[in-house]
């Protein structure tokens, strides 16, 4: 069972040798950008095809709009989506030329507001990025090197829920509690489902529900949350997944189990090991379905908008079954 | 249909075809109602090589739009931390923690993207008959992008006009009739059912990336389809059109007294059908002629953007 955050007592070296233990540096040559992407290859996908067997779309995406979890920390806002041209417009005859009468809006989002990737230029581990890059190769233009453009046709392969509230018996794990290696290994084992390689693994912790539930995001975007432990970076490493996606604002826990280091399960998954990170995933629907049917692997298809050079990309994740 | 048409031609024709209340009062998904989920699963059945496409055009400056319709701009990408700040310690105090982060600020119709049915109207009305009133400053209370979140997934089916045609791009203004739409779905031994999402190929988005130079894409002239195919999109009952062009219809419009976009007065509140513009078909289109294989799995999902009138996508299509 998830245990607290305090139990590990880990230090800032046990992060460097868990830095050295999980780099993927070089493995798919000096020119690589997308990490462990390159785990889902032609066979993974057409094992993920044969997953849609009932003809059911689930999406995973949280609304954007005004009511989303972002609070102005780390200069984050939810998305402004304003109006361009409008129905109330039209009726009142403002669109003469040209004459088609129609509706248009923009929005402005920072790329991390809500459901989203992190792209692999999103966090630096010594001045460096996934593969070796300088960290400077993200200036004010944006990311030269490991952009979410580069995943633009890579986002697709088995998905597989570990829904671990369920297996604890909770509605929501607390604050703090910390998803060990254990935990993922009982808990696929009592969804009788099994983790292959390139898979995109989605945790569900059940934070996300206890916000919306209680119509208060509180801390949810940077304060205390569940999340994976610290050692979870050896158990995605060793299992060859693509990616880990959560139902939290940044998939470990919080407050952290290195108390030097903001993040550290960040420090070691994206730039040394080069996993894909998906988070404020909302994972009610997949998990209440799941439950019913007790299948847990499906398609998933979850594209990031191909922004040159972003650090991120906002997503609406779709699980087919 | 020949050029000649007027005003009443096309509200006559949307009359005709108006699918309002086929899914009774309160729907506001229109002919996506048409994919069953046996269409889904046996959509899946087509991903046999295990390859991916992604349809979505790169967002950035360098995008097609230059302001010919309703002052649309191009993405902008902005920076809220960088590695150029992180390497020299310039960055909020998060013990340690260095990082990237960025905004955009985008029109939805910006680039690749789906229209919602709560894009355009006919008269005072849009699909199924809400009053176009209900959308306001706050966005569409009606008929937003939002409810096809989960709706976006089926058989794709590539009809490559310009491959068909034996040119490397339609000429602008050059309009694709329903027939020339049957010839290339029989040219390509490929069905064309009903639930489907038919996206069609005009050459023209490669034409302008291979230019370096956008032209007139967004907006101006292109090629596209005739208005008299509203009849075949209403009969065959398909589920979404998509294309390379801009505006999915020909320009110059068919009509002669200035009634613009009148193909789109018709699918999008009459017949309620959304629409798909600004695809990149480009390694798509390599692939289907290369294997002679026209279907495939299509998963475009759209940003669920409360009460948006469109959203960019990044559709995938797997075979």
């Amino acid at each position: 069972m998830p245990r607290k955050y305090s139990e590990s007592k880990l230090t800032m070296a046990d992060l460097e040798a868990m830095a050295k233990k999980v780099s993927n540096w070089g493995k798919w040559g000096p020119n690589d950008e997308i990490g462990t992407l390159n785990y889902i290859g032609p066979e993974q996908l057409r094992r993920a095809g044969t997953l849609v067997k009932q003809g059911k779309a689930i999406s995973l995406g949280l609304d954007f709009n005004q009511a989303g979890p972002q609070t102005g920390k780390f200069r984050r806002f939810n998305p402004v989506h304003s109006m361009l041209a409008t129905g109330t417009d039209s009726c009142a005859g403002k669109h003469g030329n040209p004459n088609i009468q129609y509706a248009d809006d923009m929005v402005t989002m920072p790329l991390q507001c809500g459901t989203q990737w992190d792209a692999l230029s999103h966090i630096f581990n010594n001045g460096r990025m996934y593969n070796g890059y300088d960290a400077s190769n993200v200036d004010a233009n944006g990311a030269k090197k490991n952009g979410i453009e580069k995943t633009k046709a890579k986002m697709v392969g088995r998905g597989v829920l570990l829904d671990i509230a369920r297996w604890a018996g909770v509605d929501s794990l607390d604050d703090g509690m910390a998803i060990t290696n254990a935990d993922l290994d009982a808990c696929a084992k009592k969804q009788g489902v099994e983790i292959l390689r390139g898979d995109f693994v989605i945790v569900r912790t059940g934070h996300m529900e206890r916000c919306l539930k209680q119509g208060d995001w509180a801390g949810y975007s940077g304060g205390d949350s569940p999340g994976m432990a610290f050692e979870t970076a050896e158990w995605a490493f060793r299992k060859e997944i693509a990616a880990v996606a959560t139902d939290t604002w940044g998939a470990e826990v919080r407050p952290n189990e290195i108390e030097e280091a903001f993040q550290p399960w960040h420090w070691v998954v994206i730039p040394m090991m080069g996993l894909t990170l998906g988070e404020i995933l909302y994972l009610k629907d997949i998990g209440d379905d799941c439950a019913k049917d007790g299948v847990y692997e499906f398609l998933f298809s979850a594209p990031p908008l191909p922004i040159t050079g972003a650090v991120g990309s906002p997503i609406n994740p779709i699980a087919l079954k | 249909m020949a050029k000649g048409l007027t005003r009443a031609d096309v509200l006559k024709k949307a009359e005709e075809l108006k699918n309002w209340g086929k899914w009774g009062p309160d729907d506001q998904l229109g002919v996506l109602n048409y994919i069953t989920p046996a269409d889904i699963a046996n959509a899946a059945k087509l991903v046999k090589k295990g390859k991916v496409f992604r349809l979505g055009l790169e967002l950035d400056e360098k995008g097609p739009q230059r302001g010919l319709f309703g002052g649309r701009w191009n993405p902008m990408h902005q920076m809220l931390a960088t590695g150029t700040d992180a390497v020299q310690g310039i960055q909020e105090p998060l013990v340690g923690m260095r990082y990237a982060d960025d905004a955009i600020n985008l029109p939805t119709q910006a680039a690749t993207q789906w229209d919602a049915l709560a894009h355009v109207f006919l008269g005072d009305q849009m699909w199924n008959g809400y009053s176009a009133t209900l959308v306001d400053t706050r966005g569409a209370h009606k008929n937003g992008i939002e409810k096809f979140a989960d709706k976006m997934v089926g058989r794709g089916v590539l009809l490559d006009v310009a491959k068909h045609r034996g040119v490397k791009r339609l000429p602008d203004g050059s309009a694709i009739t329903s027939a020339e739409l049957d010839a290339v779905a029989r040219a390509e031994g490929v069905e064309v059912r009903r639930g489907d999402f038919v996206i069609f190929n005009t050459g023209q988005m490669a034409d302008c990336l291979d230019r370096g130079d956008w032209g007139g894409y967004a907006g101006g002239d292109a090629p596209g389809l005739a208005f008299e195919t509203v009849d075949w999109i209403h009969k065959k009952q398909i589920a979404g059109i998509c294309s390379d062009t801009w505006g999915i219809e020909v320009r110059p419009n068919e009509t002669t007294d200035g009634t613009n976009q009148p193909w789109h007065w018709v699918t999008i509140p009459a017949i309620g059908i959304v629409h798909g513009e600004i695809w990149y078909l480009c390694e798509l289109v390599a692939d289907c002629a290369a294997d002679g294989v026209y279907e495939f799995f299509l998963c475009a999902p759209p940003l669920v953007i409360s009460r948006g009138t469109g959203s960019p996508i990044n559709p995938q299509a797997i075979k």
